[in-house]
């Protein structure tokens, strides 16, 4: 089944990284571009739409993905909030819109 | 010289075609990274010490974490299905210094329990026995 990634915040499986579609940094490291679509398997791929990192790309993975559209716009909030780093503590405030992002009053590097 | 934070720590784990961030993650630890060692004294060796050498080996050791469980969450079962289904994951836990550093490691094993108390979220931990060597900076 085909998937299409829906997110540029994933690095490359072992397996893959030989496919035209990966980007490599300048750390070296191995991205898919958003939008790539690529051949899986149906239990990768599934907990992949259902992680809201991927969308079905044919009609098998439709079918092995039904209802992937049930709940979609709470997960993918959800799946934004993992990228920003969003304390639990604070996901009713960004669902609120009171946060844009996580730690607003960063100080990194001493 | 910096002091790293670990707020924002992503700790991946492989689905599929893609390493994806594992949800909800509250503390993590590497531990039994370990040089291997033989006890190489013999009955001529010189002195009261005794002595060791290396093998040659090192044993990987484990990684570690809590989390936040969801059990509908897609990331959360990708790692429990390997208690049903047991095979290699390759990990990435990319810190937050200025590079940012990927360690990588590939877990050959899964630990998985979770706990709940009254005022408390519903927890998870998970243990992973490293196969090989994680890939230091």
């Amino acid at each position: 089944m085909k998937i299409k990634l829906i997110r540029s915040d994933l690095n490359v499986a072992a397996a893959y990284v030989d496919d035209p579609q990966v980007i490599t940094d300048e750390r070296g490291l191995l991205w898919w571009p958003l939008g790539a679509v690529m051949e899986v398997d149906k239990v990768g791929g599934k907990l992949l739409v259902e992680n809201g990192d991927a969308e079905p790309a044919d009609a098998e993975a439709e079918e092995v993905c039904k209802n992937w559209k049930v709940g979609r716009e709470a997960l993918l909030v959800s799946r934004e909030m993992l990228a920003k780093c969003i304390d639990p503590s604070d996901r009713q405030k960004y669902r609120d819109g009171e946060m844009d992002n996580e730690d607003e009053d960063s100080d990194d590097d001493m | 010289m910096a002091k790293v934070k670990v707020k924002g720590t992503v700790i991946k784990q492989t689905i599929s075609s893609v390493l994806t961030a594992v949800a909800q993650i509250i503390d993590f630890s590497h531990d039994g990274a370990q040089t291997e060692d033989y006890d190489s004294t013999t009955i001529d060796t010189s002195g009261a010490g005794k002595t060791y050498s290396q093998t040659g080996y090192s044993e990987g050791g484990n990684f570690n974490f809590t989390a936040f469980y969801d059990p509908a969450l897609a990331g959360h079962k990708a790692i429990t299905a390997f208690i049903a289904t047991p095979a290699d994951c390759v990990w990435n836990v990319i810190t937050t210094d200025t590079a940012p550093t990927t360690n990588v490691f590939t877990s050959c094993s899964v630990g998985f329990g979770f706990t709940g108390a009254m005022n408390d979220g519903l927890k998870c931990d998970v243990k992973l026995k490293i196969t090989g060597l994680m890939t230091y900076p």
